[in-house]
């Protein structure tokens, strides 16, 4: 009796924390919808929720439990397009080569100069 | 259609269960969870002739769930908050340096290569966040699927590649990596920095924000002038 009693209380933890998110999210899509911002929804409901937090009207412990299983599984999410490549891959006939090559070398210098500069500009404050 | 749906469901979470073990059990570069998944779908859907449409419907669903999962990426964000504000000056440089990066190199290697117009459009915004990216894509009269496959790709490359790259060029800060991260590969390089730390996954996480509004704002700048 006692362990069902438990497994209902996690269980309903779980929705409250599922709902708090949604509900964010689906803010987020409003208020990006409504002001005709160039910035998506779910965006918009990342800086909400982070306003949120900061603001302590959400406690961190109200969403702990699935944020952290979220986090963890994040590329999941990301399967069905990356499976979708497949359906694609006709758009690029014929260049395949070089757009990947192309990916590659701009990812490649993107990575590093963001890097380095991020770097850079962190060790000079961490002088002053 | 609906046996189509939890179909397509309950294959992307045992190709994901499948993965993770295989990541786990080798601890390998290769053996990234992503490109295991994705691998392993492609040979059950090939193997049982089911058409792409058929397990798009269910992976509609799955991806219907990026943009709730976005959100959560304010929570290393709050935890890191600290560091947000003594680094913030450093941070924004880096994003902008980064963000120019990507569309002048793009840019650069089109013409180059003999790329069509159409091509090179649509995988200017091949860094940024896929809802940014799409929009982005029409406005310079791109082909948003395209824009798509190219986000994706760079997503992969991104989260293949860091490693090297941070070695090469001697980027051992943790901040740092997590911007690089951010800005070249945005929630799917994420994934990547979530494993390395905190810090890296938080650093990440804003760089996905900032990066897709400062490539909107300089594309929307450039388009002004030309």
């Amino acid at each position: 009796m006692n362990k069902a009693k438990e497994i209902t209380l996690q269980l309903s933890k779980i929705i409250v924390e599922i709902a708090i998110i949604m509900i964010v999210w689906e803010v987020g899509m409003l208020i990006s919808k409504y002001t005709h911002l160039p910035i998506p929804g779910s965006v918009v409901g990342m800086v909400l929720m982070f306003a949120l937090l900061y603001f302590k009207i959400i406690k961190l412990s109200h969403i702990t439990g699935v944020s952290n299983f979220v986090l963890k599984h994040l590329a999941f999410f990301f399967i069905p397009a990356s499976v979708g490549i497949m359906a694609s891959l006709h758009y690029l006939e014929g260049s395949y080569l070089k757009i990947f090559s192309l990916i590659f070398i701009s990812s490649f210098m993107v990575t590093a100069i963001t890097g380095y500069t991020v770097q850079k500009y962190v060790n000079k404050k961490d002088k002053e | 259609m609906i046996g189509y749906v939890f179909f397509s469901i309950a294959l992307s979470i045992c190709a994901w269960i499948l993965a993770l073990w295989l990541n786990r059990k080798f601890k390998h570069e290769v053996f990234n969870p992503l490109v295991i998944a994705t691998i392993v779908i492609i040979a059950v859907i090939y193997s049982l002739k089911i058409d792409y449409k058929d397990y798009k419907v269910g992976g509609d669903f799955i991806a219907f769930f990026l943009g709730p999962s976005t959100v959560v990426l304010a929570v290393p964000l709050y935890k890191q908050v600290g560091l947000v504000k003594k680094y913030f000056k450093a941070i924004i440089i880096g994003i902008v340096a980064g963000s120019l990066t990507a569309i002048l190199t793009v840019i650069a290697l089109s013409k180059i290569m003999f790329l069509s117009e159409t091509l090179e459009m649509s995988i200017i915004p091949r860094s940024i966040t896929t809802p940014i990216g799409i929009e982005l894509s029409k406005s310079l009269n791109g082909i948003p699927s395209i824009t798509v496959v190219a986000i994706i790709l760079s997503g992969i490359i991104g989260m293949l590649c860091c490693d090297v790259i941070f070695k090469l060029f001697g980027i051992n800060n943790p901040v740092a990596k997590g911007v690089a991260i951010g800005t070249s590969s945005h929630a799917l390089g994420t994934t990547k920095a979530l494993k390395k730390g905190e810090i890296e996954g938080s650093m990440s996480g804003l760089s996905i924000a900032i990066a897709g509004i400062v490539t909107s704002i300089i594309v929307a700048v450039a388009s002004f002038f030309i």
